[in-house]
């Protein structure tokens, strides 16, 4: 008789029964938790919000990069900034697909306004009220996909994901950027010791035995400065670097990486909020304010409106950030944000282009959120 | 009861920010067991340990749920009909029923709203060493469920997190790592805001229900956190899997069923996001005095001690007819023929008590073994297995 083989083996049974049960499951619909008909029940909200969502998409690719929310008749958009790249197109309810401009960026909340060339279209409405009380459903609708000769019908018209309010209004402090670094311990000047392999700073080119001079034009005499300043940076940030190597200067772009990435010590926390190979927005935190809900959703599947059963937007959604959270920017933020880029853009736009308050004068611009700093 | 302040109130910063540790929510990931057990409800006396009671008539729950909502002035007869067909349409949709529109939603959403305060009021977070996890209040004088993985061991100093702000001390008390329940007691307190703890005989699948917990560890700028979802499967008596998301952090905090009554405790998690495992609440008041005793049993899925010999069961000594070679056991120089007189400061008298000796003990642990070997008697120093 071995000890404890019985057991053993009762544990693995249950094991396999489990698999089996899960792999079987359905991924057809949108939303992977809920099924189709539980989706179906919030139709009617999103029935007119559908109409002011648009899908964003990088120039010749089929899949989405983002949504967004329409925020004027004459053709602005708002929707989530650091997952835009390339030459931009908006995809419409009505299935019309014309090109975007970003015509603003405002980094602290990550959030973007662009341009389509485009009139008379269905605004979003914003809720009024404060963020709903916890445990309050929200509903994040999608543009329903296109198929020839026919108008969106049947599940084509459920929202993507829906959830309940999770949290109230918050900061959500930014992770610490980082280069991956490891510095000499003289205190000045900040020198490398030694690069950590696949990481920002070995991507940027940097070497053991750099000095680094500057970091976006901000002196980084000593050790604690160079932490300080990069640590002021979420992961995501692309930043400048000077540097000294031997008798010359040279200036090296680094895109940040995360802190509890390069270091390791969050690795579980990493291992189980990607669980089942799920992707999390690369900027997911250093929001002034944000609700949490446990809706759902794909890193593409934010930028856009999220919904109270009244149909009005709440806020839009501005991260997936992890297995159990979504976070979306309420609504007054992002009114008001949306305001500011708009005067600045209208402003700029009527000194430099009287004539056409809406070219779009970036026609290809990237975002470049750490240039504006 | 005094009434503790509203859980929305601000609680200035009394506790600094520290990186997050995680309790050991990854021993689910690496096994993916669960458990499923129906028995009577359990519910809670103020003062004493909770005692087992009559199972609570599922309607008048409902009522006094629901009545909790009305306003109290003189109802005609067509309010009192309406009254009663929303009940039962609240009734049926938190059994499964899929919600017909929005009139179900927004009922539901009432309800819940209504309820969030109480289930976040009764969320701890705790500290336990270096893991924290979470918990929730059974009684006013302290009692908290959470998981066996985030107690880790009887007698250990816990820092509760309350949502009011405050810190408090105790201990954690017993668990049974095969189904990673654990219980854990507050010292000093008759005040606490509590939940019930609910019956798991009619649990259905579909069935609405709300967990909460601190993902991630606890935060002081945030509340527990609220999940809603719906019962995917019950299993064997052991586990009860919902799509009410979890993370590590979340361990040992509460799965409520809509009348804000404990059913589960947050356990473990498996990659497909509808995957998320709960201890069924049963098992506490099955095991209720053993967990007061603080008494610890079982093993986590994957982490069942090996020693790796074989005897007779009928013998009346333990005497070694096998040792696997590669085992613990061979490594640890035992030998067939071996008689176990002694394992760790266990007196062994037949194979019996020498895998109850065995299953005492966990994987890594060193254990000091007396043998008689011939007229020799030896004493020897095992490392003990698992089994793979």
């Amino acid at each position: 008789m071995m000890i404890q083989r019985a057991r053993s083996t009762a544990w693995l049974a249950s094991l396999v029964a489990l698999v089996g049960l899960l792999v079987g499951g359905s991924r057809l619909s949108a939303d992977e938790r809920f099924p189709p008909k539980v989706l179906a029940a919030f139709r009617e909200v999103v029935a007119l919000p559908m109409q002011s969502t648009v899908e964003i998409y990088r120039e010749g690719n089929s899949s989405a990069l983002a949504l967004g929310a329409i925020v004027r008749a004459d053709g602005y958009v708002v929707t989530k900034a650091s997952e835009l790249t390339g030459s931009l197109e908006c995809r419409l309810y009505d299935r019309r697909q014309l090109p975007a401009a970003i015509v603003g960026v405002d980094v602290e909340t990550d959030l973007a306004v662009l341009k389509i060339d485009a009139k008379d279209l269905p605004v979003i409405a914003w809720s009024e009220s404060d963020s709903p009380p916890v445990g309050s459903w929200l509903v994040t609708p999608g543009v329903p996909a296109t198929r020839r000769n026919r108008a969106p019908s049947g599940d084509d018209l459920n929202p993507l994901s829906v959830g309940v309010l999770s949290v109230g209004p918050r900061k959500i402090v930014h992770q610490p950027g980082a280069l991956g670094i490891s510095l000499a311990m003289t205190d000045s000047p900040a020198t490398i010791e030694e690069v950590l392999d696949d990481s920002a700073a070995e991507k940027a080119g940097l070497k053991a035995g750099d000095i680094i001079l500057k970091v976006d034009g901000v002196d980084t005499p000593d050790r604690e400065k160079l932490v300080k300043t990069i640590g002021s940076h979420p992961p995501g940030d692309k930043i400048d670097l000077l540097i000294r190597r031997g008798s010359e200067e040279l200036t090296l772009e680094a895109t940040l990486g995360s802190r509890a990435k390069i270091f390791g010590g969050d690795d579980r926390a990493e291992f189980q909020n990607t669980l089942g190979d799920r992707k999390l927005s690369e900027r997911r935190s250093g929001f002034p304010l944000a609700i949490q809900h446990d809706s759902v959703l794909t890193p593409q599947q934010c930028g856009g409106p999220i919904l109270d059963l009244e149909g009005k937007a709440i806020g839009l959604n501005i991260a997936r950030a992890g297995r159990v959270e979504s976070f979306a920017l309420p609504a007054a933020l992002v009114q008001e944000t949306v305001k500011k880029l708009l005067e600045t853009h209208l402003t700029r736009a009527g000194s430099d282009e009287p004539a056409e308050e809406n070219a779009p004068a970036a026609s290809d611009a990237e975002p470049a959120p750490a240039n504006e700093r | 009861m005094r009434r503790r302040p509203d859980w929305t109130s601000a609680h200035p910063g009394r506790f600094s920010t520290r990186p997050l540790r995680w309790a050991a929510v990854a021993l689910a990931l690496l096994s993916g067991t669960h458990w499923w057990s129906s028995s009577a409800a359990l519910a809670v006396d103020a003062d004493a340990a909770p005692a087992v009671i009559a199972p609570t008539d599922a309607k008048a729950a409902v009522e006094s749920a629901v009545s909790a909502e009305t306003v109290s002035t003189m109802p005609t007869p067509a309010e009192i009909a309406r009254e009663e067909a929303a009940k039962e349409s609240l009734e049926r949709l938190f059994g499964g029923a899929t919600p017909g529109g929005l009139s179900d939603l927004r009922a539901m959403q009432d309800h819940v709203r209504q309820l969030t305060g109480q289930l976040v009021r009764t969320t701890v977070g705790v500290t336990v060493g270096n893991a924290q996890g979470s918990g929730v209040i059974i009684s006013k004088d302290g009692y908290v469920l959470t998981a066996a993985h985030v107690a880790s061991r009887p007698n250990r100093d816990v820092l509760f997190l309350l949502s009011d702000g405050r810190k408090l001390k105790g201990k954690t008390l017993g668990l049974n790592r095969s189904l990673d329940s654990g219980l854990m007691k507050i010292d000093g307190v008759d005040d606490l805001p509590f939940a019930e703890m609910g019956k798991i005989d009619g649990m259905k699948l579909g069935q609405w229900c709300l967990a909460t917990g601190h993902p991630g560890g606890y935060q002081e700028d945030r509340q527990a956190v609220l999940r809603l979802g719906r019962v995917q499967w019950i299993s064997n008596d052991k586990t009860i899997v919902t799509d009410c998301t979890l993370v590590g952090g979340d361990s040992g905090g509460p799965l409520f069923d809509m009348y804000g009554r404990v059913i589960g405790i947050n356990s473990r998690i498996a990659s497909d996001i509808k995957a998320n495992m709960h201890v069924p609440v049963s098992t506490f008041s099955e095991t209720w005095d053993r967990l007061t005793k603080a008494e610890a049993w079982g093993h986590y899925p994957g982490d069942t001690p090996y020693l790796g010999v074989k005897g007779a069961p009928e013998a009346t000594n333990a005497q070694l007819t096998e040792v696997k070679p590669g085992s613990p056991a061979e490594k640890a120089k035992l030998e067939v023929g071996d008689i176990v007189l002694k394992f760790g400061d266990k007196e062994i008298t037949d194979f019996k008590s020498l895998i109850d000796a065995v299953q005492e003990t966990q994987p890594k642990d060193r254990v000091k073994i007396t043998v008689q070997r011939g007229e020799e008697t030896k004493e020897l120093t095992i490392t003990m297995g698992k089994i793979d």
